[in-house]
């Protein structure tokens, strides 16, 4: 066995090459002054996070993409909950059915999924189609390149990730708990409210942690359905490299992002394990 | 008796509001989806919904289009060469992770995962720096080695897990029967791992396909994959060909998926799809 442990070998060298490295380097540019492509390895300073942080444009789209992780959130939770409680309700046939229209968008690429909602939200698209002939406005709403317009698309993006962990621990919960409630005189809101949302609160933390971290590092919806518009971190890294290549704030944004990521990754684990969750795990 | 009424008439209430919330989610997840399927048989040349009139017309763009054919053709080379390398090296991993006792192996586990826990526009800028401060010029090669970076980890997990699945007991017999260690591995352990290495496969062309947040900084001027061409189609206005091209895509992943429903089972259907909720430990 001693031999055969040398197999990792290629992929470390693979991951310490092109992963390692690159990571290694951004970290360094965000610290190093850079000319051209080449580090100038003088005195460290902490200039681009400096810049990052006085300049209350990258402040505005700091918080704004901040706000829109926590919408997009909130609402994969308050559609994704009732979704997986009805699919842990019906019987096997539309089981499966609810589990192909929850796993869809997963199906569909990246592009082709924000293209769905360009036509759905546009001037002349579908929801302006039907309020305007149903006479509720009178004017062509503004639905893309606006935030709602964002928080929409990546709603239906983000909610597979919300509803499968919620329904993989219902899943595994004894269903006659919900039917003893009832049987006890419970009425269904409230063995909703008492037992099946207890029970579902790990996969709801797991769903909730997961769609942020998805949501605020997203890039291909939010660059399509937002345009110039409606601009979030990942999308202005982008920007700023069809424009000017500023590697120091290029680097400190990156850097924001990554640590915004682990920080909401830790905080779920720390709240886990603080409510004893730890029984889902398996 | 009335208290009776008002808990039935509320149970109702409750089930009935729940059950609407969850089809009004049913609506919002397969709704883009149709309105793609339908749109791409617009006649108009603006975008309609419903469509004026039906019309194969961005199907005949489509396949006129030297553009998009050249992207497609570019992101399949891409794609294959990416999975051949994923596999390649995400075999060779799974091994001793899942058979080996060595110290750190939950590390290297963990360390092998970690490309696919980033988001892609943090490796994309990294890699862009990266490739820049070796003066490596960008090219295919470039974007190869990117793919494989963001596919490898996938087939890692999934040959593992299949791997896990396989009896050590059948190999010692093959050993026992006087098979060579590469005798076993050929005839008793890679048939045994080979539907979960197809999934693992699978997913990491699919990955690779669809990537667009590595691909825009890795890719060479003459590599443009589908979805950067289709990107950019988008961003600057909004042609209906790109309608059909994603009817076509949309069609394309049934296919693949439906394959693989028939092959491997419902089991292994889900795992294709729930591998994308490894993202975060």
């Amino acid at each position: 066995m001693g031999r055969s442990s040398a197999l990792v070998l290629p992929a470390l060298l693979f991951l310490l090459g092109v992963f390692v490295l690159p990571l290694v380097l951004l970290a360094a540019i965000g610290v190093f002054p850079v000319r051209g492509t080449t580090i100038v390895w003088e005195r460290p300073d902490l200039a681009p996070y400096l810049r990052y942080v006085t300049d209350p444009f990258y402040l505005r789209v700091t918080v704004r993409t901040l706000g829109m992780a926590a919408a997009v959130t909130l609402t994969c939770l308050v559609l994704g909950f009732p979704y997986a409680y009805v699919f842990t309700r019906v019987r096997p046939a539309w089981k499966t059915l609810l589990l192909l229209v929850v796993v869809s968008p997963i199906l569909t690429g990246t592009v082709v999924r924000s293209y769905g909602w360009l036509v759905i939200l546009g001037r002349r698209g579908l929801v302006n189609d039907l309020l305007l002939s149903a006479g509720v406005i009178g004017a062509p709403l503004r639905l893309l390149f606006t935030m709602q317009g964002v928080i929409i698309a990546l709603t239906q993006v983000m909610l597979p990730f919300m509803v499968l962990p919620v329904i993989s621990v219902l899943a595994r919960q004894n269903p006659s708990l919900y039917d003893a409630a009832v049987g006890l005189g419970a009425s269904r809101a409230q063995a909703v409210r008492h037992v099946i949302l207890p029970l579902s609160l790990p996969g709801i933390l797991a769903g909730s942690a997961l769609v942020f971290v998805l949501a605020f590092a997203s890039f291909t919806t939010p660059a399509l359905v937002g345009g110039g518009n409606f601009i979030i971190l990942p999308t202005l890294i982008y920007q700023q490299t069809q424009q000017s290549l500023d590697w120091g704030v290029l680097s400190a944004i990156s850097f924001v992002l990554l640590g915004t990521s682990l920080l909401v990754v830790w905080g779920y684990s720390a709240l886990v394990r603080r409510l004893g969750l730890g029984w889902a795990e398996q | 008796m009335s208290a009776q009424r008002i808990r039935l008439l509320s149970d109702h209430l409750t089930g009935a509001a729940l059950v609407t919330i969850a089809v009004l989610a049913g609506v919002l997840l397969v709704l883009p989806t149709l309105v793609v399927i339908l749109a791409s048989f617009t006649s108009t040349s603006y975008l309609s919904f419903p469509p004026a009139g039906l019309s194969l017309r961005w199907y005949a763009r489509l396949l006129a289009s030297d553009e998009i054919l050249r992207a497609a053709r570019t992101s399949l080379i891409v794609a294959m060469l990416a999975t051949a390398g994923a596999l390649g090296l995400g075999v060779l991993t799974a091994f001793p992770l899942v058979r080996g006792r060595f110290r750190g192996r939950d590390a290297v586990l963990a360390f092998t995962l970690a490309p696919i826990m980033l988001p892609s526009i943090v490796l994309g800028i990294a890699l862009l720096f990266f490739f820049g401060f070796l003066g490596i010029r960008l090219s295919l090669s470039t974007l190869v080695v990117s793919h494989i970076l963001i596919t490898f980890p996938y087939v890692v997990r999934t040959s593992a897990a299949a791997l896990l699945q396989v009896d050590a007991v059948l190999e010692e017999a093959a050993a026992n029967l006087g098979a060579t260690p590469w005798q076993t591995l050929r005839h008793v352990t890679l048939p045994l791992l080979t539907p979960g290495l197809a999934v693992g496969a699978g997913f990491a062309f699919i990955e690779s396909f669809d990537n667009l947040a590595l691909s825009i900084f890795v890719a060479g001027q003459r590599q443009e994959t589908l979805p950067m061409r289709l990107f950019q189609l988008l961003v600057s206005d909004i042609d209906p060909v790109v309608a059909a091209v994603s009817a076509t895509l949309i069609a394309a992943s049934f296919v693949v998926l439906f394959a693989v429903y028939r092959l491997a089972g419902f089991g292994q259907f889900m795992r294709v799809i729930g591998e994308r909720r490894a993202q975060l430990p």
